[in-house]
């Protein structure tokens, strides 16, 4: 049984050279030069003018739940959206896919319940005096929100 | 020249004159007819310019009203934009409302399963270790976690996890030992009756006949894994009351199998170093001194450690702890260190029911009732625990590690188990106790996210790790080291696929070497 055990383990490495071999042949996802910027928006009625965007990645990865004392509420865009894509990789610097499995295992540790997705974001936060979501610049009407960072 | 044209002059002059004479001669006879026509055409053309003259007032007037109705239909058309804007903008509202997202969600109810193969390897046949593990290849199913979730308002939420188990079925109630003696002269052994543990061997079988309109079934069990209502008020200060999970360490937090990296448990948790839940209330909250730090710390008061400490506490004591934890994170860095201190007092035992007569055996009244009570403690010891994680995150890789520090003070010992005595002692004796002890064990794993974007979005991690564990100072041949090894593969959100190898170090007493490997299918749902 013991031999049986190591030649088993004789396939490590060559487990390994296939998987680095992989590591090489991969490529990163190309960007565009100058992609369109993206605003966290806020409702008019929100607690803040500004925020840094370590303050708004721990909002919505729900790290952080209010600011000045008051609660947040942050809404997302659809999960198929490039808007959610974009927002994701410049803000949260993971994928939408990382995204998904960073909110499994949320609730399964904590009980933490999801962020809503919405479609039209400015909406939203039009309605919802603290949601904060995002947009594309533009998507944005300034009549409906207000600017709180640009990414 | 001048004469030339005077003459010129008078020339034209006469043959004007004699012409006009010829004409006069010729129209005189048509003269009166002419003059009739003529009146009449007047007649006619003075008729059709009144008719003009009326039209054209006719025209004046309707264009003057055309002219008021346009007014009149610019003045309405404004006044419909500006209704079009009032309605538009109700509209949006209305539709903004029935975008938005409802501000919370009454119920969520969702979980996850797991399903485990395992095949375990003894460095000799006859290892005590099989007592613990059957050598035979098995599958598993250690967990199905039902969680009811509810956030009922901004500052209020509960959750339900439930976990439902095949147990009791399976469980080994008593194992007996039996004794041989060994002859040195043939070498064989032979059975030694009466000496030993010669209680029968137990095990539980749930199964249940079925009637005329069911089959066989095996009933399981449910377990409330942690059941706490959260209230929030700040971000700094949240109040947590019911069953909750000791907030110690990592793998303890992480919990659930679809979390996990790996498939078997540390020995911290195998050996319960910490309780995993505690049964009371805790305060916890976090501050953000900068953008890239956060601190947290939580307070824990509960029954502590009990044989019933979800239903009872069997003594007056409370368990109480403290957590602080510092988290860094700047860029794909992120350090996470923290700390959870705990004290604590066990104490099990059994009540009694008493009677109190006199010698004549009639009823005593010295303490104003010949009924009473007394609880009798066969089992009661204080503990101290500190623990301590890091996790450090970076591009990629992943170092995390827990150590567990333990120290048992007896206040009413414990009989010591006959195993450990006779491997201690070579004896058994019915009066040995327990002794104090110190419980320590540390763990570090080091894992690395392959970077492969082709099979996006497939995660696959390797992994590797030490864990040590030396669960009580006085009987050193417990201590056991474990190396581990594995990959976890998470082709979707949902889902990981885990494989792990593993190489318990143990004393020569308790059978040496055992090698393991194992894997697991765990669905988040």
């Amino acid at each position: 049984m013991r031999r049986h055990l190591q030649n088993g383990f004789e396939f490590i490495p060559m487990l390994v050279l296939i998987l680095l071999a992989l590591t090489l042949g991969a490529s990163g996802r190309a960007q565009s030069p100058n992609p369109e910027p993206i605003y966290v928006i806020a409702n008019k009625g929100f607690p803040a003018d500004a925020l840094t965007a370590s303050q708004a990645k721990r909002i919505f990865l729900k790290q952080q739940r209010s600011v000045n004392g008051t609660p947040v509420m942050p809404i997302n865009a659809r999960r198929t959206s490039l808007l959610r894509k974009q927002f994701d990789e410049r803000l949260l610097q993971m994928t939408v896919v990382d995204e998904l499995s960073y909110w499994e295992d949320q609730k399964m540790q904590h009980g933490m319940q999801v962020p809503t997705e919405i479609r039209d974001t400015v909406r939203a936060v039009f309605s919802a005096p603290i949601g904060i979501s995002y947009c594309f610049q533009s998507e944005f009407k300034a009549s409906a929100a207000k600017i709180l960072l640009k990414i | 020249m001048t004469k030339y044209l005077t003459g010129c002059a008078c020339c034209f002059i006469l043959l004007l004159s004699v012409t006009a004479r010829a004409a006069d001669t010729d129209s005189s006879t048509d003269a009166s007819a002419d003059t009739a026509a003529s009146v009449d055409r007047m007649g006619m053309m003075e008729r059709r310019l009144n008719s003009q003259e009326q039209r054209i007032s006719e025209l004046e007037s309707e264009r003057e009203a055309a002219a008021t109705m346009a007014k009149q239909h610019a003045e309405r058309t404004l006044e419909i934009e500006e209704e079009l804007d009032a309605t538009r903008l109700e509209l949006d509202e209305l539709a903004s409302q029935l975008l938005s997202p409802p501000p919370q969600k009454k119920l969520e109810i969702y979980g996850f399963f797991d399903t485990t193969f395992y095949k375990a390897w003894y460095g000799h046949e006859n290892s005590v270790l099989k007592s613990a593990h059957l050598p035979y290849s098995t599958f598993m199913m250690s967990h199905v976690n039902l969680y009811f979730s509810s956030q009922m308002s901004d500052t209020l939420s509960a959750l339900v996890e439930t976990g439902f188990s095949f147990s009791p079925l399976g469980f080994e109630t008593n194992v007996p030992v039996d004794a041989y003696s060994y002859n040195e002269e043939t070498g064989e052994m032979a059975f030694i009756p009466g000496l030993g543990d010669t209680g029968e061997y137990e095990r539980v079988d749930t199964m249940v006949p079925g009637g005329i309109t069911s089959t066989t079934v095996r009933y399981g069990s449910v377990s409330i894994v942690r059941a706490y209502l959260d209230w929030g008020p700040r971000e700094w200060l949240n109040f947590r009351v019911g069953q909750y999970l000791t907030p110690y360490g990592i793998w303890n937090v992480e919990h659930a199998s679809t979390v996990l990296l790996g498939v078997y448990y540390p020995n911290l948790m195998h050996w319960d170093l910490v309780p995993a839940s505690q049964l009371g209330v805790q305060a916890f909250g976090r501050i953000f001194p900068s953008d890239y730090l956060q601190l947290s710390y939580a307070l824990t008061l509960s029954n502590g450690r009990g044989p019933t400490s979800t239903v009872m506490d069997w003594d007056e004591n409370k368990g109480m702890g403290a957590r602080l934890q510092l988290d860094f994170t700047k860029g794909k860095l992120r350090i996470v260190a923290g700390s959870y201190g705990y004290f604590g007092k066990y104490s099990d035992g059994e009540r009694r029911a008493e009677i109190y007569l006199n010698s004549d055996l009639t009823r005593h009244y010295k303490n104003g009732s010949p009924l009473g009570s007394s609880i009798i403690f066969s089992n009661k010891y204080s503990e101290y625990i500190i623990t301590f994680d890091l996790e450090v995150a970076l591009a990629g890789f992943e170092f995390f590690g827990e150590a567990v520090h333990r120290k048992v003070d007896y206040i009413v010992h414990a009989p010591m188990h006959p195993d450990a005595q006779f491997v201690q002692t070579g004896t058994y004796s019915e009066s040995r106790r327990a002794a104090n002890h110190f419980s320590q064990s540390a763990y570090g794993i080091l894992a690395y996210r392959l970077p492969i974007s082709a099979i996006a979005p497939v995660k696959i991690t390797p992994y590797v790790g030490v864990d040590w564990l030396a669960p009580d100072d006085p009987l050193k041949w417990f201590d056991q080291t474990t190396l581990r090894g594995g990959v976890n593969v998470k082709p979707s959100p949902f889902v990981a696929i885990k494989a792990e190898g593993i190489v318990d170090k143990f004393d020569d007493v308790l059978g040496g070497k055992m090698t393991s490997v194992s894997a697991q299918l765990a669905v988040s749902f």
